[in-house]
């Protein structure tokens, strides 16, 4: 499939690219050479530079150094208006979409020919052209706040296309995609490669990267450590080049913990989502201690209604809630936390962290009720600073400055310091929900291991997570969320991936379930 | 009729000049430039403040010398800088505290109002000694600038009611209200008195000296009590948590409706406070224009100041300053209208340079 020779001239070079922030090197002397009907890789770890690279591509950043030539011609982009005027668009990681406009208004933001007058059926006649066009599901009259991750991020790369981008950059675009709809997504783009487009796939997944691109790229601190086309590159030379140091897959040890008791049951619960339509149905199950047991499903199945009620957040219409064979059934969030009880939510930033918060204040998040931090209602600064000193320590997290706000760190970052944070009080139950969403390599080992670690100690885990790979790696039961339903649970070993994935779908039986 | 990426010519990609020229939000800024940058736009206020005293006919320098001689030149200046900086004071503590989480209370005048309302309510018809009597009113005038902070503080953490509209509709209310009872059922009916205000309350805030009452101790001890439980209390933590993430509430497992409601009420308090200090200190009766503006001169310190305690300090100091010199430069022949242009002039500035301040205009390697 690889379409690249000789005769074809880059699309986009990149030519000694360096930038660099307040007292950091983001990108130091890059450079690469996209083609025309080729999908290329962007490989790196976590703060690699990679979309920092791509965003100089698309305007939003200047570079300090270097050049960017695009057909032969050196461009400078001064906003993102003029990358997206010479064709390049950019699928971001988080979602730029507005929350309060249906998905047919969201998708004719920066539409060029925007007739003088039209109407809402002109822009629905326009959505369901593109939608058809690139073969994508979704439902055209909903409002973004009610779609699901995977679902907004479709309306996101509707909206580049739609605006007919000859270099289309993705960052992480499989992060909140099934594997189905990954690969079909890969169908696509290489649909669209086949037309001459330029793809570039900011990842740091190896398998995915191997499996559907044709050249790849590998960043590391900043820096390009090798270019290749896809077929010559292997797991172990790519995590090599991305970590500079060779890691293989890992296999973890998961030692029978003895006499596990309930540590968490839900029987018979319901609960509504944010728009008051049914987001659990009828829910039973059960969490023991010392095992994780995995949560698959698609995203926008009832994953975040689940946490919620699981910490006390989101309210049960009908059922009762268990904690530690204490009925929680209507008990505020801060009796769950009382129980020995962590959670790493979803969306880190909305829920997780207080962005413009200082990291002293977002790490103490969990401890600053307590001694030495807390005591009679008071708060001590300095003690709150050698607890997060220490916390960033076990999570290999370095901060610039603890007063500096928390929405400095990269996501990757953000992230350990969460799971550290909220590992430090799980005694009972641990609830994380993609964890290990867009992070590398390193870190999701890191992550992994100290789950298993959690739960070699005596705590139940529950782990909702999209990722069969990292669900059948590390769970001792898996339970399938469909639809806000259990559709099935099973023992790890008695199941394989594809009857799970079935599953995920709706499938049960050969028979689509009727919901 | 506009063209498509696709059939655009290399000619509408031309560099223009200014392509260079970038300006660029800076994420962080030193304390130190925040500083100058303020201290460039005092200096670039001062020109213009010049250039108008000078086209009113006057000498800019001897007036600006005369303003500041009798700020700061003598004891007379200094104790009005004094009952001008008290209310100011109280005003932007209560308006940083409601800012720290988040709400924008833009209703401290009002509750300032309904504060000096409720204190004079109890200080006309209620009689006792002195100091039992102040402390009573006191609490009577917390309780009033709570009140009156109620209502938006319920409507924003129940009903998601933009408290900005809501605090500020309710200021006008608030000094309509005042009106009425100081003419009307208030009014001063012994005939001695000045005509359009409610009779004198007789419980008097003690001097400290000849004119300055001791309420400019109430606004820096309460400034301290600020400044720990912004930083040294739990709840304190709390409120920057939430007042950076709404959303954090449940999380942390902290109700962030009950926050908001007990937020808004002590900004509320506060306010109120400065209200019956006025009252007791100042004015000794309930009368319209009880408040120059004070409440919303607290909120501009208060934005100034971003919540830091020292900076709530000085920023009030200033703008007392500039008050002050307002009033003398009145009593030297310049009319009404210029002060008020001269003052308006001077804090357009320093909020442009703090914006200002936030960017760079940079040449980028090309």
């Amino acid at each position: 499939m690889n379409s690249v020779n000789g005769s074809v001239a880059p699309k986009v070079t990149l030519a000694g690219i360096t930038k660099t922030f307040p007292g950091v090197i983001a990108n130091q002397d890059v450079d690469a050479e996209f083609f025309p009907y080729e999908i290329h890789a962007l490989l790196g770890e976590n703060g690699a530079g990679k979309t920092t690279l791509m965003n100089m591509l698309c305007g939003i950043y200047r570079q300090d150094n270097g050049k960017i030539i695009l057909d032969d011609k050196i461009v400078h982009f001064t906003e993102p208006r003029n990358a997206i005027d010479s064709g390049i668009g950019m699928v971001h990681q988080h979602f730029r979409l507005v929350n309060a406009f249906t998905v047919a208004e969201n998708l004719h933001f920066g539409w060029e020919n925007t007739p003088k007058t039209f109407s809402r059926k002109d822009l629905r006649q326009r959505a369901i052209e593109v939608i058809e066009k690139y073969g994508f599901d979704v439902s055209i009259d909903s409002y973004v706040h009610q779609l699901s991750a995977g679902e907004q991020q479709r309306v996101e790369i509707l909206k580049v296309l739609s605006r007919g981008a000859k270099v289309l950059i993705f960052d992480e675009p499989t992060a909140v995609l099934t594997p189905n709809e990954a690969t079909q997504l890969f169908e696509n783009l290489r649909r669209l490669a086949d037309d001459g487009h330029c793809i570039i796939v900011i990842s740091h997944k190896l398998r995915e990267v191997l499996a559907h691109t044709d050249r790849i790229t590998v960043l590391r601190c900043g820096r390009n450590t090798g270019t290749d086309a896809t077929k010559n590159f292997n797991e172990q030379k790519l995590a090599s080049l991305m970590v500079g140091r060779e890691i293989g897959t890992k296999k973890f040890e998961r030692p029978a913990v003895a006499k596990s008791q309930k540590v968490a049951e839900l029987k018979s619960v319901s609960a509504l989502s944010d728009l008051g339509t049914p987001a659990l149905r009828d829910v039973n199950l059960t969490i023991h201690s010392g095992e994780i047991l995995g949560i698959a499903g698609v995203a926008g199945n009832g994953q975040r209604d689940l946490s919620e009620v699981l910490t006390g957040i989101r309210k049960v219409t009908s059922g009762e809630v268990w904690v530690d064979n204490t009925n929680m059934t209507g008990k505020s969030p801060s009796d769950f936390l009382k129980m020995g009880l962590g959670f790493s939510p979803e969306d880190r930033l909305r829920s997780g962290l207080a962005a413009s918060a200082s990291i002293a204040n977002n790490t103490v998040v969990r401890e600053y009720r307590h001694s030495p931090i807390g005591k009679n209602g008071m708060f001590s600064p300095s003690a709150a600073r050698s607890v997060t000193n220490s916390l960033l320590k076990e999570a290999n997290v370095t901060a610039p400055s603890l007063n500096a706000p928390v929405s400095g760190l990269s996501g990757g970052n953000q992230q350990r310091l969460i799971m550290r944070r909220e590992i430090r009080i799980a005694k009972k139950l641990l609830i994380t929900v993609y964890p290990t969403r867009g992070l590398d390599v390193a870190a999701v080992q890191d992550i992994q291991k100290q789950l298993i670690e959690r739960r070699n100690s005596g705590v139940g885990v529950i782990l909702i997570s999209e990722e069969l790979d990292e669900i059948f790696a590390i769970c001792d039961r898996i339970a399938v969320l469909f639809n806000g339903k259990i559709l099935g649970e099973f023992k790890t070993e008695d199941c394989s991936l594809l009857s799970i994935g079935h599953l995920m779908g709706g499938v049960m039986d050969d028979e689509v379930v009727q919901v | 009729m506009s063209k498509t990426p696709q059939d655009r010519t290399p000619e509408d990609n031309k560099v223009p000049f200014w392509s260079g020229l970038r300006v660029k939000a800076v994420p962080e800024i030193s304390a130190k430039t925040l500083l100058l940058s303020r201290l460039i736009a005092v200096l670039a206020a001062l020109v213009l403040a010049a250039l108008v005293i000078k086209f009113s006919g006057l000498s800019p320098t001897a007036l600006g010398l005369k303003a500041f001689r009798s700020t700061f030149g003598s004891s007379f200046g200094l104790e009005q800088l004094g009952l001008l900086l008290t209310p100011i004071l109280i005003t932007a503590i209560a308006a940083s505290i409601a800012f720290k989480m988040g709400l924008w209370n833009i209703g401290v005048e009002g509750q300032l109002y309904f504060g000096a309302l409720s204190a004079s309510g109890l200080g006309i018809f209620m009689i006792g000694p002195n100091i039992p009597m102040l402390v009573l009113l006191a609490v009577a005038s917390m309780i009033g600038g709570a009140l009156w902070a109620l209502i938006p503080a319920l409507a924003r953490a129940y009903a998601q009611v933009n408290e900005i509209i809501s605090t500020l509709m309710l200021n006008f209310v608030a000094i309509l209200i005042v009106n009425y009872l100081s003419i009307g059922p208030w009014r001063d009916k012994s005939g001695v008195g000045v005509m359009a205000a409610s009779a004198r309350i007789p419980y008097v805030l003690p001097d400290w000296f000849e004119a300055l009452h001791v309420g400019i101790f109430f606004g820096l001890i309460l400034l301290v009590l600020y400044g720990l439980v912004v930083r040294f209390t739990q709840f304190g933590y709390e409120v920057d948590l939430i007042g950076s993430n709404n959303g954090i509430g449940p999380y942390i497992g902290v109700n962030t409706a009950k926050r908001i409601v007990a937020v808004m009420l002590i900004s509320g308090a506060i306010a109120g406070l400065a209200g019956m200090i006025e009252i007791t200190g100042n004015i000794h009766r309930l009368q319209d224009g009880l408040s120059n503006d004070f409440g919303l001169y607290g909120i501009i310190v208060a934005v100034l100041a971003r919540g830091q305690p020292l900076g709530v300090l000085i920023g009030s100091v200033f703008i007392a300053f500039i008050l002050n010199a307002g009033l003398v430069l009145q009593s030297a022949g310049l009319s009404v209208n210029s002060v008020l242009t001269l003052t308006g002039l001077i804090l357009l500035l320093v909020t442009c340079a703090e914006m200002l301040a936030r960017y760079r205009v940079t040449r980028t390697a090309t």
